[in-house]
């Protein structure tokens, strides 16, 4: 079981709503990922588009909901839309991504810090999104978000945990969860992730533009499940020398 | 009188409240926010919060996104 701020979760995969082909696909990878914590975004409402409809089936699936903050290019910008999201979607949870950016998509992380610190005042649960950066976790930690996301790669590259080394660190340093978000493009890396101890991962692209999205949902619910287990249980250490695993018995000297 | 919405003008010859103009447009959904002039009415207050000349109001809604 996973504990964030007030919630508790059984599954630790999180997941978006975004890039899916259609809504009802969406729910049913959602629903095959057993996800209980999914992303969703604001946009301006258009008066003259037909009606899209995705907060219904998301109701329906029972999840809970977490709204972003993408678009913002700075703090100020930030807290208007959490603001706004805390309304539309009737919750104080938020993720809080600042990326001014639109090439790289890459958190702004001295924004994001001011917008965590005046939102954590303001009565929200701030998840932020942030470059995989271990100071700047814990300076997260320290204005009262409640649980970290840092990135393992662009978001939508699927280029995997090209962060390591650095998400060890946070891992290792963090009072508050790691939720490894971002980059994470293939089931083995949700597993890679989990099996060095992240609480956590939040995938979306890799699964919303799979050929088969309710199929990749499954896989990543089981890789996720594998990699938390394998880190309960404890990797073996690795080594460049061989440590045999048969007995080298000289039984075969006499021959 | 006119006013604004996501920068769309409109205008209305009676007096309307928020509920009225999101009874006009079509937008009763849930997940829906509002801001007048930036600054956010929350929900309970749109049957009573009326829209004033000029006003520009900003209309978002939940949308699919990572």
């Amino acid at each position: 079981m996973l504990t964030i701020a007030d919630k508790t979760f059984h599954s630790r995969l999180f997941t978006g709503t975004g890039k899916f082909k259609n809504s009802q696909t969406m729910a049913e990878a959602i629903k095959a990922s057993e996800s209980e914590l999914v992303t969703m975004a604001l946009k301006r409402v258009n008066l003259n588009d037909d009606q899209d409809d995705i907060l219904s089936p998301l109701t329906k699936a029972g999840v809970n909901l977490l709204p972003n903050t993408s678009g913002a290019r700075n703090a100020k910008e930030a807290v208007y839309a959490a603001q706004l999201a805390r309304e539309a979607l009737q919750t104080h949870w938020l993720k809080l991504e600042i990326h001014p950016d639109p090439k790289y998509l890459l958190p702004d992380p001295i924004e994001t810090l001011k917008a965590c610190e005046k939102l954590v005042e303001m009565g929200f649960t701030v998840l932020p999104y942030v470059h995989a950066d271990p100071v700047l976790c814990k300076r997260l930690e320290e204005a009262g978000a409640s649980a970290v996301m840092p990135l393992g790669a662009p978001i939508g590259s699927n280029l995997g945990l090209k962060t390591e080394e650095f998400l060890n660190i946070i891992i290792e340093q963090s009072q508050v969860p790691v939720v490894v978000d971002a980059g994470i493009g293939s089931p083995s890396d949700a597993a890679k992730a989990m099996e060095i101890g992240a609480d956590a991962v939040l995938v979306n692209t890799a699964i919303a533009v799979s050929n088969d999205p309710v199929a990749m949902g499954t896989a990543f619910k089981e890789a996720v499940i594998a990699g938390r287990r394998a880190y309960e249980a404890g990797l073996g250490i690795r080594s460049h020398q061989a440590h045999a695993s048969s007995p080298l018995t000289a039984f075969l000297e006499d021959f | 009188m006119q006013f604004f919405v996501n920068d769309q003008p409109l205008s209305s010859e009676a007096s309307l409240t928020l509920e009225q103009l999101l009874e006009q447009i079509n937008q009763t959904d849930k997940g829906v926010a509002l801001a007048i002039n930036r600054q956010i009415v929350s929900r309970s207050r749109w049957p009573c919060k009326r829209i004033e000349e000029g006003d520009r109001i900003t209309l978002i809604k939940a949308t699919a996104g990572g």
